[in-house]
């Protein structure tokens, strides 16, 4: 009987929230009357409205015998976590049959860091719940954009980081007038600059030919990995400015900006540049010595006494 | 023998340059006179043992406890000498190597043959003795992957190839002579191209006069002494002397043996008219006091024109002669030798360096090289001295040969506060030579193969069984790119190179 | 006549290796040993590229490439060359390629050459209808039976060209300039570029983390490998099934491989403490993967060549390799003992596991 009950509130309350979640005074609404710029919790928060007196004659002819709280996840510790984490999920229920494009042609969406969710809904969140939620919007997300609910998009719009990080393109997509194609990439302390024209296979490094700029059969291989494997090697001039590291740095960072120059000139190479690891960035970089350490990591010896 | 030194001399003697000292009066000296390891001993100081330095930075004044290692196994260092044998080793054959079918080898017709342009052409198996005796070939060629030596005949090689056909072909005693020096970036082919020079010098039956390594005379390996009493600040190389007429007599054996003694010779009452220039150079090699004046006799007769008043039977006409020294850049130095006042003793005042370099200049009256030849010298572009002035005097050779006017603003001229060394501009300053058939000295400058070469110099590869690829234009260009637009040791590199079971 | 060659037919001297026995060895050394194959073609698309003259250009140049030179047009055709090489223009013609000639048909018409031929030639020319077929006479053959074509036939086969060409620049997909890579091999990986055994076996014998040496010390162990006497395999240690040994010196990769994975161990052994009891530790034996297995070959042959007289570290590593080809090594006698131990202890494979079971039911 109790069980009944309770699974009949739930519905009831869960209408209730997609209506309009009384509770979060503040927080985000998914009805399309009241839309409220988006807040966080650190902002100061206007009082919660007292709730009405207790009618007890009421209460008895229903039989309930105990206060509900509004949210069917107000005992679980992080109630509003779980509100956002079911509406998704009823959403997903909902829209499951909708049909859904691959992960790389769905729009590509800059979710809410972590540190940016705790601080919106203002619980303490394990990183593994938001992986758990975040896997909930990125399946949402592959639902057709041209046949998307509104309500999908307005549900997803609500964990967006404000701006949009990938709209901002830093590299030019498109050769100049005089047919050079610009590329930028960095590997350890090296950073390089290449420009790509079409051309019958001079390399320059600095001015320096590619013998006297690295010695290394191997370095000369890695700088012009991505033509060398394309067989464009003869198809191409390159000048490439590098700077700072070693050879191998260098190398390898002129092997990046090499393909990323060549994706200029060839965009439908991507996929093969990417899987002959080119354009692939490297992001290990050397690192920092720590106070009450020998280097990095290395401890002192440690002496008895 | 009197001795090299009069006592107002020996009072100038200090303590140190005992190294210095005249040969002794009493006998003939037959061994090297002295060695230049002693002055160049130094006091070295030890560092003074001292206590407590202080803590070192960032290090805790902690306990070292030494970690007890693999016991090390002491195996003992290999025989004296071993070692040396091994790094100066040269393997000219690998039996596995597939023998290349139809591969021409080199001889009077594919050396001029245009169409065989980027092919590699074999040394003939009798040459590569003599090619041995000049020490033609060094450790860092990879001779040693290959079923028998080969070079690729690139465009220098057919013009040089032309040249000397050319000059073969002209009438004894009106010979053209051609003065070069090769330069060019590293691995370019250089000491290749010397190679070459003297394969088609033996082809041609030439005289073929090599100095394989210039270095080994300024280095203070071999022994010097000065030249005479008159002449103290000119110093000979009786060692080093003997060691090139011993080249000089095996690799052309055949040729000198057929040429007979038709000069006096007044400082060797030794040698007797009519016997042949091979026991000429003999003298020199087995009495290394005689090896200079053996060796100017020798030149002398070589460069003769005619005989002397008298000597007719003896005299047959000389063939052209050819002159390579490899890596010329030393002789344009201070040596590690020292004077008697323990000053640094110029390259240019040995008279073995100074006779070669002597030649570049036009000849007084003849040519240099009256019977014609070749002068083919080779800067090295590793393990190299970097002198300024030598830069500058190459500069302004090839200026000259250009026909720029020294006095002209375009001549080359070197920085004004820079301080270059004035003999070595000086040892270049070869004018146009008066005599018609004598060369003007010529810089060439040796780059890289065009792609065609390379194309053809890596199917060698292939033919051979060392590369398991495809090669087709788009493969042949990426290693011709690779290789820094062709250069040619750096493609034998990529050639050999493994990454993968093909 | 004058000397022509063609470079391509040639090619096929390269040596057929012999087909393993094993299937799984097959199929793991045929990528190994497989002989360039599509060379014969080359030569043909070559011509693609290169030719944009008429068809009767081109056949006039074919009647000139077969009848030898007049002197003067010889003379002619070197001040081209060397003139217009000076002036940096033009390409230079490389007769080599466009006056070719199969090696068969030199050899067939020059005795000398027959006697110097390669062996697989010589055999060839012997007995046509051998037991045994080697894939490169099947191409021969197959070059000799077109013989010389026509010019009509020849204008053909350029029209033909001409047309894939064009074809071949529609097909492009857009964002692309020249046709893409068709299929990228594993080791076209900027990061994985060496073979695997290679790549492990140069990081083996790195010290310091300086692997530009150790990458040169692999190039002088590689070209010992390639130029030392083919190994005498003493039958009671053979290698892997895989190409015979004298054809292991040309493919020095191949010949690395077969070594080091012939002295691999399949087993190691676990000293597992508290099993037993009384501090005594019992011997578990431990099935190790192919890069495990491998690793410690390279370990065991780095460790004996220590002990080698040499005075290069390459010239140690490397005699050591051959050794343990021709079955010399000590690493053998290793590898023995690790399987003789290993098998004595095959009784306590399951020890640790029913001891924790045991463990865990008490408590």
């Amino acid at each position: 009987m109790q069980s009944v009950r309770s699974a009949t509130y739930l519905r009831a309350a869960l209408a209730q929230r997609s209506a309009a979640p009384s509770y979060l005074a503040a927080g985000p609404t998914m009805s399309l009357k009241q839309q409220t710029p988006r807040r966080y919790a650190t902002e100061a928060t206007p009082a919660l409205t007292a709730a009405p007196e207790i009618d007890f004659d009421r209460m008895l002819q229903q039989r309930s015998a105990r206060v509900v709280p509004a949210s069917p996840s107000y005992f679980t510790g992080s109630p509003r976590f779980f509100d956002h984490l079911l509406n998704l999920e009823s959403l997903l229920a909902k829209y499951a049959a909708l049909p859904t494009v691959s992960a790389n042609d769905s729009p590509r969406m800059a979710w809410l860091k972590l540190p940016a969710f705790r601080d919106l809904v203002g619980e303490r969140i394990p990183s593994k719940k938001y992986r758990g939620l975040l896997k909930v919007l990125n399946r949402l997300n592959r639902i057709d954009p041209a046949i998307r609910p509104q309500e999908v998009r307005l549900a997803l719009k609500e964990f967006l980081r404000p701006g949009n990080p990938y709209a901002a393109q830093s590299t030019t997509t498109s050769v100049d007038e005089l047919g050079r194609a610009r590329g930028k990439g960095k590997r350890k302390e090296s950073s390089a600059v290449v420009s790509l024209v079409e051309g019958d296979g001079e390399v320059l490094v600095n001015g320096k030919s590619l013998v006297e700029a690295f010695p290394r059969v191997h370095d000369r291989e890695s700088a012009t990995w991505a033509l060398r494997f394309s067989n464009r090697l003869d198809k191409y001039n390159v000048w490439a400015t590098v700077r700072g590291g070693g050879t191998t740095g260098q190398a390898e960072a002129i092997a990046l900006a090499l393909g990323r120059a060549l994706m200029v000139h060839e965009p439908a190479l991507k996929p093969i540049l990417r899987k002959a690891g080119v354009i692939t960035v490297d992001p290990r970089r050397v690192e920092r010595k720590k106070p009450g350490r020998v280097k990095a990591r290395k401890a002192p010896t440690w002496v008895k006494r | 023998m009197t001795s090299a030194f009069c006592s107002g001399c020996l009072t100038q003697l200090r303590q140190t340059p005992r190294a210095i000292l005249p040969p002794p009066s009493t006998a003939v000296p037959r061994t090297a006179a002295f060695h230049t390891s002693a002055p160049l001993q130094k006091v070295v100081q030890k560092a003074k043992a001292s206590g407590y330095e202080g803590p070192r930075y960032r290090v805790g004044a902690n306990v070292k406890i030494k970690k007890k290692g693999r016991p090390q196994e002491k195996s003992r260092p290999p025989p004296p000498g071993e070692r040396k044998a091994l790094r100066k080793r040269i393997v000219l054959s690998n039996p596995n190597a597939l023998e290349v079918e139809g591969m021409q080898e080199l001889n009077g017709e594919t050396m001029v043959d245009s169409r065989l342009r980027g092919s590699v052409l074999a040394l003939p198996v009798p040459m590569i003795d003599q090619l041995r005796a000049v020490q033609a070939f060094k450790t860092s060629q990879g001779w040693s992957i290959f079923r028998r030596p080969g070079t690729v005949s690139r465009r220098e090689t057919l013009e040089m190839g032309r040249l000397f056909d050319q000059i073969s072909n002209e009438s004894a005693g009106d010979r053209s002579s051609l003065k070069r020096i090769i330069t060019g970036q590293r691995k370019a082919g250089k000491s290749v191209h010397l190679l070459q020079a003297m394969a088609m010098g033996f082809t041609k039956e030439w005289i073929v006069v090599s100095v394989p390594d210039a270095r080994d005379l300024v280095v203070g390996t071999t022994s010097y002494a000065p030249l005479s009493e008159a002449q103290p600040n000119l110093y000979v190389q009786n060692a080093a002397t003997a060691e090139l007429l011993s080249r000089t007599a095996t690799a052309n054996k055949k040729v000198l043996s057929n040429l007979l003694v038709s000069q006096e010779h007044a400082a060797l009452p030794t040698v007797k008219p009519g016997m042949t220039l091979e026991d000429l150079a003999k003298f020199g090699i087995q009495d290394q006091a005689n090896a200079w004046p053996v060796f100017q006799a020798l030149w002398a007769e070589l460069t003769a024109t005619s005989a002397t008043p008298g000597l007719e039977k003896h005299f047959t006409p000389r063939p052209p002669t050819l002159v390579t020294v490899d890596a010329v850049g030393y002789w344009m130095q201070n040596t590690a030798y020292h004077s008697i006042k323990h000053e640094p003793i110029h390259a240019h005042d040995f008279v073995f360096v100074r006779h070669f370099l002597d030649l570049l200049k036009p000849g007084k009256g003849k040519s240099a090289l009256p019977n014609g030849g070749a002068l083919l010298y080779a800067t090295s572009s590793s393990n190299n001295p970097s002198i300024y002035a030598f830069d500058v005097a190459l500069k302004q050779a090839a200026a000259r040969h250009a026909g720029v006017n020294p006095s002209s603003s375009e001549f080359p001229l070197p920085e004004p506060y820079s301080k270059p060394d004035t003999r070595v501009l000086e040892a270049l300053n070869s004018p146009k030579p008066t005599v018609s058939k004598e060369g003007m000295l010529n810089v060439q400058e040796l780059g890289g193969l065009t792609k065609e070469e390379a194309r053809g110099f890596l199917e060698y590869f292939a033919r051979s069984g060392l590369l398991r690829e495809t090669i087709s234009d788009e493969w042949a260009s990426e290693k011709w790119t690779l290789a820094g637009g062709g250069v040619v040791g750096e493609l034998e590199k990529l050639g050999r190179r493994l990454r993968v079971a093909a | 006549m004058p000397p022509r060659l063609n470079l391509f037919a040639a090619r096929s001297a390269v040596p057929v290796v012999r087909q393993p026995t094993s299937a799984s060895a097959a199929q793991r050394y045929a990528a190994l040993s497989r002989p360039c194959q599509r060379s014969s073609v080359q030569s043909v698309q070559r011509r693609w590229t290169s030719s944009d003259k008429s068809t009767k250009e081109l056949a006039e140049e074919q009647r000139k490439a077969e009848s030898m030179p007049h002197v003067s047009e010889e003379a002619a055709e070197i001040n081209n060359i060397m003139n217009k090489e000076k002036r940096c223009d033009g390409t230079p013609s490389s007769p080599e390629l466009e006056q070719g000639t199969p090696v068969s048909e030199i050899l067939s018409r020059d005795k000398e050459a027959q006697k110097h031929a390669p062996k697989v030639f010589q055999n060839q020319m012997k007995k046509p209808s051998g037991s045994r077929s080697f894939s490169t006479s099947a191409r021969n053959q197959l070059e000799e039976n077109k013989g010389p074509m026509s010019d009509a036939e020849n204008a053909a086969l350029i029209e033909t060209m001409i047309g894939q060409i064009t074809e071949e620049t529609q097909e492009l997909m857009p964002g692309l300039k020249y046709p893409a890579p068709a299929s990228i091999p594993k080791t076209e990986h900027l990061r994985r570029r060496y073979s695997p055994v290679i790549e492990q076996f140069t990081k083996n014998i790195m010290r310091d983390g300086k692997l530009a040496k150790a990458q040169k010390d692999m190039s002088i162990i590689l070209d010992i490998l390639r130029s030392a006497p083919p190994p005498k395999i003493n039958p009671k240690r053979p290698l892997l099934p895989g190409p015979a040994a004298p054809q292991l010196p040309l493919n020095p990769v191949a010949y690395l491989t077969l070594i080091v994975d012939s002295v691999a161990p399949l087993i190691k052994l676990l000293h597992a403490r508290g099993i037993a009891g009384g501090g005594q530790a019992t011997q578990i034996p431990l099935a190790l993967a192919e890069k495990q297995r491998r690793r410690a070959a390279i370990g065991w042959i780095i460790d004996s060549s220590a002990k080698r007289k040499d005075a290069k570290f390459a010239h140690r590593v490397a005699n050591e390799l051959i050794a343990v080809a021709e079955g010399r090594s000590g690493v053998w006698e290793k590898r023995d003992g690790v399987h003789k131990l290993g098998i004595a202890a095959r009784v306590n494979i399951g020890a640790q596991s029913q001891k924790k079971k045991a463990m865990s039911m008490a408590y």
